[in-house]
C-alpha cells in the first residue's frame, strides 16, 4: 500500500494534469510537504483521501493499492484466462481492449501501469501500438509486455528494442506471467 | 427589214448576241459520227470528220491556242504548239484523248430542221473554199502552210454561221434578199445590221483563240487585194482564202448567201504568182475533192435527229456502263485499302515488351471492330506440350479477358494429338479454311462462360509459316459471304499469326535466358526444385517456400491462443485443486499443450530458418558445442563422444550456432541407436583434397536403419522409434541447417551394424 504520494502519482489517481496538483498544493488546497533540500512536493495518503474526498473525486484509484493492467488481446477466451489469472493473483486491476485502435483510447482512460500487448491485433501490429504509445511522453511510464503465439527470434529483438520490457510466449505459465509483470512493475 | 435604218445600236446588240457563243454548232449528222467514232474508237476517222466540220475545227484548234492551254491542264502536261503550224490532224495527235472527247462532245447541234438543207450548203460551200485554199497554198510558195491555209478557208465564214445561228430569221432575210438584188450578203449585212460577217467572224474567232492567221484570213477574206499585199503582206493568207472563195463560188459548190457575180480570179492570181493553168487545175479538181469531204461528213446522208438522239443513247449508255466499272473497281480498291489500313494500325501499335497473349488481344478486338463480328475468342497453342491453353475472350472493345483453358486431351491422358477434337483441328493445321466453329470447337464453348451464336460462328487458323500457331473463333452476321472474305481474312490472320509466332519466340527466349542465368548461380538457400518447376518460372521456388513460411506464421498464430487457453486454464484449476491426482492430470494437460506448441515452432522454424550468419570458427568448438547440446537434449551427462582429428584442418566458415544445432542432433539420434543410450559416437575431422572443404563423420555401431528407413531419416515428423516418437524433427533440422550453410547432409547406415552421417562444410564463403 502506498504511503506517500508524488504529484505525479496524485495526478495519475484523481485524473487531473500534474501542473493542477502543484496549484492546489502551493495553493494549499492538498496538503503535503516538501522533501527538505528540494523542491519535490509530497502527499501522503491521508492528505489526499481528505482532497479527494473535499472535492468529490472517485475513490476507486485510491482504494486499492493494486497496479493497473491493460489487456490487449483479439481472443475473448484468452483475455478471459488472463483477466480470471490476474483477479486470482489479487494485485491487479484490469481492463480489456480487442484491438489496437481500443487499446489506444483504453491507454488513454484507464492509465494502466501495464500493457499485455498481444502482438497479432486485427487492425495493426503491435509493434506499432508498442511504438507510438512510448512516442507519447504521456506514457512514459508504462511498462510494455508483449505476448504472443508466434514471434521469430529476430523479431523479438526487434520488439524489445521498440519498447517492450519483455515477451510472453502462448501458451503460458501462469506463474511466468505473474513473475513478469511483477518483475516489469518492481513489486514486491 | 428591207428600208430599215441601220441603227449604231443594232450593231453593238448583233455584236453582243455573237459574242456570246462560245461555239458553232454542228449537224446532225456530223455530230452522230463522230459519236459513233468515239465509241468505236476510230480516231482517224474522227479527225477526218473534225477537219470537214468548222465548229469542231473551231473548237479543237482554239484549244490549242498558249492561253486556252495555260488555263488547263494540259499546258503542265508539255503540250504547247507554236503559233505557225497548225493542224486538226496535229492538234489531235498532240492533245490528251479525254481533252479532245470533251471538246467534241460540247459542240451543239444545229436543231433548226428546216434550215439544215441550207446549212449543209454553207458548209459545202466552207469545205469547198478550204480544199481550194489547200491547193493554192502548196502552189503560191512553199512557205505557206498548206494545212493552215485549209483551216483558214474551212473558218472564213464562220461570221455566217455565227449570223445563221443566233439570228436565223434575219440571216435568212438577208440571203433572201441578196438573191433576190444578186448582191453580196456582205453589202446586206453592213446595211441592216451596221456590221458584216468578216467583222464578226474576226471578232469570234479571236475569242475563240483562233490562230493569228486564220483570225486574218477570216477578217480579210474580202477585202482589196493590192492593199493587202502591199501594206500587209504576212496576210498572205487572205489573199489565198479569196481566190479559193472566188474559186468556189465560181464552180457553184455549195452556198455562200452571197449573190454577186464573182470577180475575176485573176488579179489575185496573179499577185500571188500563180499561172492560169494552174488554177484551172485546181478548178477541175475541186469538185472532186469536195465531194469526198462531204462524204466523210455524211452531209448526204440521210441522217435525222432521230438518229442523232439514238447515238447520243448509245454514247451515254457506253458512259454509264465505262462508270459503273470505274465505281466497282474503286470500291474493290477501298476495301483493300482499308485492310492495309487494319494491318497497318495492327502493327503500328504493337509494344515489342508485350506477351504473346497481349498481342492477342490487341488483335482480336481490332478483328472484332473491323469485321464487325460478335463474339470474339482467340486461342494460343503454345509451342510445349502443356495441358493448357491460353486465350482471349472479346465481348466489347472495353470488355476483354484472358483465360487459360484446358486443351481437348482426351480422358485417358494420351497425348491430345491422338484425340478426335485436337485444339486445332486436322483441316486448319497447315492450311487456311473458313470452318464452322461448332463442328470443331465444343471443348471451347463448354469451358467459355459467354454465350457464342453457334450457328453464325466460324473458326479460322492463324498460319505463321505454314503451321497454326492459334486460332480465332467469332460469331459473323452478316449474310454468308465468306468466300468473298476468304483471301482477306488469310491474308489478316496470316499476318497475325506470323507476328505471334515472333512473339512466343522471343518469350521463349527469354525464359531461356533466366533459366540459364539461373543454373549459373549457385543458390544453396534454395531447395532445389525439379526440372520441370524450373521450366515455368525461376521464382516459382521461393515462391512456395514464402507461402509455406506465411501458412506457418498464420498457424502458429491460430494455433497457439487456443493452446494458451486449454493450458491456461488446467493450470487454474490445478492452482485450486486438492486432488493429487486430479492435480496431476491437469498437469499433463498443461504439458501436452506445451508440447504441441513446441512442434508448431518446430514446422515454423523449419519453414522460415532464421538467416544463416557465418563466421570463420575453429572445427573444435563447434563439436564441443554440439556435445553439449546432445548431452542436453538425450538427458545423457556424459556422451561416450571420441574426436578424430586427421590432417591439418582450416576453419569452418559458417553460422556456428546452427552447424553446431544439427550436429547435435546427429549425435543424439547416434546416442539413441543404443538400446542403453551408451554407446561410444565416433567423429571424424577432415579436410578435402582440395582444401575447400572440412568433413566430418560421425559413426556409431547402434541398431542402424533398413534401406526404407534411410530413405526417409530427414523427412520431417518421421520416426521409427516405437512410442514417445520425439517428434522426429531432428535429421530433418540437420539436414535444414547445413544446407543453409553451404554444407551438404549423408547418410549411410547398415541394420544391426550401425549408422554414419557425413557432413560436409565449407572453409570459405561460397562464392555467389
Amino acid at each position: 500500500m502506498k504511503e506517500l504520494f508524488t504529484t505525479g502519482d496524485v495526478a495519475d489517481i484523481c485524473r487531473i494534469s500534474q501542473q493542477t496538483v502543484i496549484r492546489c498544493f502551493d495553493a494549499g488546497r492538498i496538503e503535503g510537504f516538501r522533501v527538505p533540500g528540494s523542491k519535490f512536493r509530497r502527499i501522503p495518503r491521508q492528505k489526499l483521501i481528505k482532497f479527494m474526498k473535499e472535492n468529490d473525486i472517485p475513490l476507486d484509484n485510491i482504494e486499492s493499492g493494486r497496479k493497473k493492467v491493460l489487456i490487449v488481446d483479439d481472443d475473448a477466451e484468452i483475455i478471459e484466462l488472463i483477466v480470471d489469472v490476474l483477479a486470482r493473483d489479487g494485485r491487479f486491476e484490469t481492463k480489456t481492449a480487442s484491438s489496437g485502435y481500443e487499446a489506444g483510447i483504453s491507454t488513454q482512460r484507464f492509465r494502466p501501469d501495464l500493457i499485455l500487448l498481444d502482438y497479432m491485433l486485427p487492425d495493426i501490429n503491435g509493434n506499432v501500438v508498442c511504438q507510438t504509445i512510448r512516442k507519447n511522453p504521456e506514457f512514459e511510464s508504462i511498462k510494455i509486455i508483449i505476448v504472443s503465439g508466434v514471434v521469430k527470434r529476430d523479431e523479438i529483438d526487434q520488439l524489445l528494442k521498440s519498447g517492450a520490457e519483455d515477451f510472453l510466449k502462448k501458451p503460458f505459465d501462469i506463474a511466468e506471467l505473474t513473475g513478469k509483470i511483477a518483475a516489469v512493475l518492481q513489486m514486491k | 427589214m428591207p428600208g430599215k435604218i441601220t441603227d449604231p445600236t443594232v450593231a453593238h446588240q448583233v455584236e453582243l448576241i455573237i459574242h456570246r457563243l462560245d461555239s458553232l454548232s454542228t449537224l446532225p449528222c456530223v455530230a452522230t459520227r463522230v459519236l459513233l467514232s468515239l465509241s468505236q474508237a476510230r480516231l482517224s476517222d474522227l479527225a477526218e470528220t473534225i477537219e470537214s466540220d468548222p465548229a469542231l475545227t473551231a473548237k479543237i484548234l482554239s484549244l490549242l491556242s498558249g492561253k486556252a492551254l495555260a488555263k488547263t491542264d494540259m499546258h503542265r502536261q508539255g503540250v504547247s504548239c507554236p503559233d505557225e503550224s497548225v493542224s486538226v490532224r496535229r492538234a489531235i495527235d498532240k492533245l490528251p484523248a479525254h481533252a479532245v472527247r470533251e471538246a467534241v462532245l460540247s459542240v451543239k447541234v444545229y436543231s433548226a430542221e428546216r434550215r439544215v438543207s441550207f446549212r449543209k450548203q454553207l458548209i459545202e460551200h466552207c469545205l469547198a473554199v478550204a480544199c481550194c485554199a489547200e491547193d493554192i497554198a502548196g502552189i503560191v510558195s512553199p512557205q505557206m502552210d498548206s494545212q493552215l491555209a485549209y483551216s483558214a478557208g474551212l473558218l472564213h465564214d464562220i461570221g455566217k454561221l455565227a449570223l445563221d445561228e443566233t439570228m436565223p430569221r434575219s440571216f435568212a432575210g438577208i440571203v433572201e434578199q441578196a438573191k433576190s438584188q444578186q448582191v453580196s450578203s456582205r453589202t446586206l449585212e453592213q446595211k441592216h445590221l451596221g456590221i458584216d460577217h468578216t467583222i464578226l467572224g474576226k471578232r469570234l474567232a479571236t475569242k475563240w483563240h483562233l490562230p493569228n492567221q486564220i483570225v486574218l484570213a477570216i477578217w480579210l477574206h474580202h477585202s482589196d487585194v493590192n492593199l493587202i499585199s502591199q501594206s500587209m503582206p504576212e496576210a498572205k493568207i487572205a489573199q489565198v482564202v479569196q481566190l479559193a472563195d472566188l474559186i468556189a463560188r465560181q464552180c457553184g459548190i455549195g452556198q455562200s448567201g452571197s449573190f454577186d457575180a464573182p470577180d475575176s480570179a485573176d488579179k489575185i492570181a496573179q499577185s500571188l504568182a500563180i499561172n492560169p493553168e494552174q488554177l484551172e487545175q485546181i478548178r477541175r479538181s475541186l469538185p472532186d475533192k469536195v465531194a469526198q469531204k462531204s462524204d466523210s461528213l455524211g452531209l448526204d446522208s440521210p441522217v435525222t435527229a432521230d438518229d442523232y438522239c439514238n447515238a447520243v443513247h448509245d454514247a451515254a449508255a457506253q458512259l454509264a456502263q465505262k462508270q459503273s466499272e470505274l465505281a466497282l473497281e474503286n470500291r474493290l480498291l477501298q476495301t483493300a485499302l482499308s485492310h492495309f489500313d487494319f494491318t497497318k494500325e495492327f502493327l503500328l501499335s504493337i509494344d515489342s515488351n508485350a506477351e504473346p497473349i497481349d498481342v492477342a488481344e490487341n488483335f482480336a478486338v481490332r478483328w472484332q471492330k473491323f469485321y464487325q463480328t460478335g463474339l470474339v475468342c482467340l486461342y494460343l497453342v503454345a509451342p510445349t506440350d502443356s495441358p493448357f491453353l491460353k486465350a482471349v475472350v472479346v465481348e466489347s472493345p472495353s470488355q476483354t479477358k484472358v483465360v487459360i483453358l484446358n486443351a481437348p486431351a482426351d480422358l485417358s491422358g494420351v497425348a491430345p494429338a491422338k484425340t478426335e477434337t485436337p485444339a486445332i483441328p486436322q483441316a486448319i493445321t497447315n492450311s487456311f479454311a473458313i470452318l464452322n466453329a461448332q463442328d470443331y470447337a465444343g471443348w471451347l464453348f463448354e469451358q467459355l462462360d459467354v454465350e457464342f451464336d453457334l450457328s453464325h460462328t466460324k473458326l479460322l487458323p492463324l498460319l505463321s509459316g505454314g503451321r497454326a500457331i492459334g486460332a480465332i473463333v467469332f460469331e459473323l452476321h452478316y449474310p454468308a459471304e465468306t468466300e468473298q472474305f476468304e483471301e482477306k481474312f488469310k491474308t489478316i490472320a496470316s499476318i497475325a499469326g506470323t507476328v505471334l509466332d515472333l512473339f512466343f519466340a522471343s518469350a521463349s527466349q527469354r525464359r531461356f535466358a533466366e533459366q540459364f542465368a539461373q543454373s549459373l548461380t549457385k543458390q544453396p538457400a534454395d531447395i532445389q526444385p525439379p526440372p520441370r518447376l524450373l521450366a515455368q518460372s525461376s521464382a516459382g521456388a521461393a515462391d512456395a517456400l514464402g507461402a509455406l513460411a506465411e501458412m506457418a506464421a498464420g498457424a502458429a498464430h491460430e494455433l497457439n491462443n487456443p493452446l494458451a487457453v486449454i493450458s491456461g486454464r488446467a493450470q487454474i484449476l490445478a492452482q485450486g485443486e486438492t486432488d493429487l491426482q486430479k492435480k496431476q492430470i491437469l498437469k499433463q494437460i498443461q504439458e501436452n499443450a506445451k508440447e504441441i506448441s513446441a512442434i508448431i515452432d518446430d514446422l515454423f522454424v523449419f519453414a522460415s530458418p532464421s538467416q544463416s550468419r557465418p563466421t570463420s570458427t575453429d572445427h573444435r568448438q563447434i563439436l564441443d558445442e554440439a556435445i553439449q547440446l546432445a548431452s542436453q537434449k538425450t538427458g545423457v551427462e556424459h556422451i561416450d563422444a571420441r574426436i578424430e582429428v586427421i590432417g591439418d584442418i582450416k576453419n569452418i566458415f559458417a553460422d556456428s550456432a546452427q552447424v553446431a544445432s544439427a550436429i547435435a542432433n546427429v549425435v543424439c539420434n547416434s546416442v539413441e541407436s543404443y538400446a542403453d543410450s551408451t554407446g561410444p559416437v565416433k567423429i571424424t575431422a577432415s579436410a578435402d583434397k582440395a582444401g575447400n572443404f572440412v568433413k566430418l563423420t560421425i559413426a556409431d555401431l547402434g541398431c542402424g536403419m533398413d534401406a526404407e528407413t534411410l530413405q526417409k531419416a530427414t523427412y520431417p515428423f518421421f520416426s521409427n522409434q516405437p512410442g514417445g516418437r520425439k517428434r522426429g524433427m531432428g535429421l530433418a533440422h540437420a539436414a535444414r541447417l547445413i544446407q543453409l550453410n553451404a554444407g551438404s547432409l549423408s547418410i549411410t547406415s547398415t541394420p544391426g551394424s550401425g549408422t554414419t552421417v557425413t557432413i560436409l562444410l565449407p572453409c570459405k564463403p561460397v562464392s555467389p
